[in-house]
């Protein structure tokens, strides 16, 4: 085996590394990023509809009565199920006085600690950061929080770092904060402990936070823990559509 | 040559492309614990195993670069972790694990991918106090951190596993010495 030098290399790598981000905070390398990301969105999206929808397609309860190898079958469904998302989109655009951008997923969770959600619209098509992500018929996905020209970036509600202010549809209309348990599981916190929760209450969006609309669905409470030793009490929360299921989503423009 | 040289690196240039893709594929498409599994580093792990050379360590760079278009972190946290943390492993195979067993190859897996993701919650937490932000490592992210550094271990054991078997076979030199000792 030959022997190499390394300390050059090191070095080497050291110096492209920092220049390329000094660069980068300048703002010098904009153009290339954008250049670059939108070829590797275009090469991603085919590979990644082509997957998920087949998937979907093979999860899908009605296959079983048609053969699934059939391409053509496997496709209506696709448009029978982009169809009804959009559907959905449509019929919520109607009722909100609100514009909303919509934008198909493109990839998501690149890294395992967030659950993030890329969008094929960004700052070009008029989103801005802190817009709400909303599914079908005004179901709460997230929040946008990194835009660049044709991409955005969403946290999802079940995400660690996600904090939404939300709302209980029961007789106290108790509010409190929606915490994402690491793509896991969702939970309401800061719920006074005097106040009652049935299970199967339905949750929404609260109003109280900038940008955020009152009244976009969240999910229902599964479980309440109430424990005599904690001054608040909190809520499991079952999503109201499965986040990893979604192809098109809306963003809200609220400002 | 020189025509040589270009249709090398023209390959290089698009094999490092196709890695990106895959990555990005890989982690959308696949739900946990599947998508735990960092192709990128599994792969530049094996070059490096097999052959270190500069060359791989450069192409890493680049293609960590792109990746890090795609993550919410500040720009260059996450290739900053991944590179050092390929350097090191780089560093301990040619000066302290100059033995190539499984093993080896296990521990290499696992030490690079722990090594990233302590530098990741030092800079993510350095990030936080800059910017006032408030984080929390939970032990299910210290969990999750653990399950995506045993699955790229495991990954690549496995890889270097049939990867050898058929080198050694297919490789020319080595024919060449078995014949001659027999």
């Amino acid at each position: 085996m030959r022997y190499y030098s390394f300390k050059k290399t090191y070095l080497l790598v050291i110096g492209i590394f920092f220049s390329i981000i000094f660069l980068h905070y300048l703002g010098i390398l904009n153009f290339i990023e954008n250049k670059i990301s939108d070829t590797v969105v275009l090469a991603l999206r085919p590979i990644t509809t082509k997957f998920q929808n087949n998937t979907k397609a093979n999860l899908c309860p009605n296959t079983t009565t048609t053969p699934i190898n059939d391409q053509s079958i496997i496709k209506n469904k696709i448009l029978e199920q982009e169809n009804f998302e959009l559907k959905n989109q449509l019929n919520f655009k109607k009722h909100s006085s609100s514009t909303i951008i919509t934008a198909e997923i493109v990839a998501k969770n690149l890294d395992t600690a967030d659950q993030i959600i890329i969008l094929n619209r960004g700052s070009n098509d008029g989103i801005k950061n802190d817009q709400p992500v909303i599914y079908g018929d005004g179901i709460l996905i997230g929040k946008i929080i990194k835009l660049e020209n044709n991409l955005s970036f969403a946290r999802v509600l079940s995400d660690n770092q996600s904090k939404i202010a939300a709302t209980i549809l029961n007789s106290d209309h108790s509010l409190g904060v929606i915490e994402g348990g690491f793509g896991l599981s969702i939970k309401m916190t800061f719920i006074p402990r005097n106040e009652n929760i049935i299970i199967g209450d339905e949750i929404i969006t609260s109003g109280l936070e900038i940008g955020i609309p009152r009244g976009l669905i969240i999910g229902k409470v599964a479980a309440v823990e109430n424990e005599s030793y904690q001054p608040f009490q909190q809520a499991i929360i079952t999503p109201a559509v499965d986040y990893e299921k979604i192809n098109f989503v809306g963003v809200l423009s609220t400002q | 040559m020189y025509l040589r040289n270009i249709v090398k690196k023209i390959t290089t240039f698009l094999l490092a492309n196709f890695l990106i893709i895959l990555h990005l594929s890989w982690r959308t498409i696949f739900h946990q614990p599947i998508d735990l599994l960092n192709i990128i580093m599994v792969v530049f792990l094996w070059l490096i195993i097999f052959n270190p050379r500069q060359r791989y360590i450069l192409v890493a760079t680049y293609v960590l670069l792109v990746c890090e278009l795609f993550y919410t972190s500040p720009f260059g946290l996450e290739s900053f972790a991944q590179i050092s943390a390929l350097l090191i492993a780089n560093w301990l195979l040619l000066n302290i694990f100059t033995n190539r067993s499984l093993v080896i190859v296990f521990f290499i897996g696992l030490i690079t991918m722990i090594t990233y993701r302590l530098v990741y919650i030092l800079l993510t937490y350095c990030n936080s106090l800059i910017r006032n932000h408030q984080i929390a490592f939970s032990p299910i992210l210290i969990r999750t951190f653990f399950n995506e550094a045993l699955i790229t271990a495991c990954t690549l054991s496995l890889i270097y596993l049939i990867s050898s078997i058929f080198i050694k076979r297919l490789r020319p030199e080595y024919i060449l010495e078995t014949s001659q000792t027999i």
